[in-house]
């Protein structure tokens, strides 16, 4: 899967080239959105919401210009699907289980899907202030935690 | 200013060791921010950090903040720290492939959302573009059968007056 970056994905939608641009976030993103909707709700439901995301990013691709980035607008939107219709949070087995799960959140957000801060505050409508400020927060909860052997090294 | 915020601007005004989390985190951060859309971010971590401070820090307490934080060991130390945490956090990742298969089924399902959207538009398009020609076609009608019955009353007045003048 190539990524061709957000410029190009801009720049076909500026032409009007929808399809295209349709097509270069798909080539881009796909994988990680399909990654992001199993990491929030499990396999089953991960594959439907994936489907339903792609379906309706497509539509709504001229909206995408008030997002800081592509992946953060569809990070949100699949978020917001998800929400919206309540689907429950599948519990991981890592030692993120030991924080709240919107501080787990966010540390998956920016180290297993690669979001950068500006990415995620967008995603959780946060001031990236926060996010960097609880980032730090739970990965010293996180090490504290290794520190005192309760979570294997 | 959070009551946070305050006593760590506090701690730092004094001189002490700031410790903040947030702050040193920086090191800790992700790399992959997309390309194209990096302009305007300034690609300094710490200028970023005093872009992003901008509401709480002053632009003196901004420039401390960095001096501070390229000269504090303690800091160091816990920017290492959450660093590895990060780190090992990352490599814990869980693989969440998708087959081929199923890639190229939801790029096909997307990809004709996309047609049947441009159709439904399309669609739609004509739908008003009919409904106007409807309306401009109803009131030819209307202006048609006003006419007729202007005609046909000045015929009907026509055929009395001659009526009346060969009587």
């Amino acid at each position: 899967m190539q990524a061709y970056g957000e410029s190009s994905i801009l720049a076909a939608l500026r032409d009007g080239n929808h399809r295209r641009a349709v097509e270069l976030m798909l080539d881009s993103y796909q994988d990680a959105v399909y990654a992001y909707c199993v990491d929030r709700v499990g396999l089953y439901y991960g594959s439907l919401v994936y489907r339903r995301v792609l379906a309706l990013a497509v539509t709504d691709i001229v909206g995408l210009d008030s997002a800081v980035s592509v992946r953060a607008w569809l990070f949100a939107k699949t978020r917001q699907l998800i929400e919206r219709d309540g689907l429950p949070r599948v519990p991981g087995t890592s030692e993120l289980e030991l924080l709240e799960p919107q501080h787990q959140e966010i540390l998956k957000l920016l180290l297993w899907h690669d979001l950068h801060p500006k990415e995620v505050a967008f995603v959780l409508g946060r001031s990236e202030w926060e996010i960097r400020q609880q980032a730090g927060e739970s990965l010293t909860v996180l090490s504290g935690q290794e520190e005192k052997g309760q979570i294997p090294s | 200013m959070s009551p946070m915020m305050s006593k760590q601007g506090q701690i730092f005004e004094t001189g002490g060791c700031l410790s903040l989390g947030a702050l040193v985190f920086i090191d800790a951060l992700p790399e992959g921010f997309p390309e194209g859309l990096d302009e305007g971010l300034d690609t300094d971590r710490l200028g970023d950090l005093a872009a992003d401070t901008g509401p709480e820090f002053g632009s003196d307490q901004q420039a401390a903040v960095k001096r501070h934080l390229r000269s504090c060991l303690s800091c160091a130390q816990q920017a290492t720290r959450l660093s590895v945490a990060a780190d090992k956090l990352r490599s814990r990742r869980p693989r969440i492939p998708q087959s081929s298969e199923a890639r190229a089924i939801a790029r096909q399902s997307a990809l004709r959302e996309l047609v049947m959207t441009r159709i439904q538009r399309l669609a739609g398009d004509a739908r008003t573009k009919v409904a106007a020609m409807d309306r401009v076609t109803k009131r030819r009608k209307r202006l048609n059968l006003i006419l007729s019955m202007v005609i046909g009353l000045l015929t009907a007045l026509l055929a009395l007056l001659a009526m009346l003048m060969f009587d």
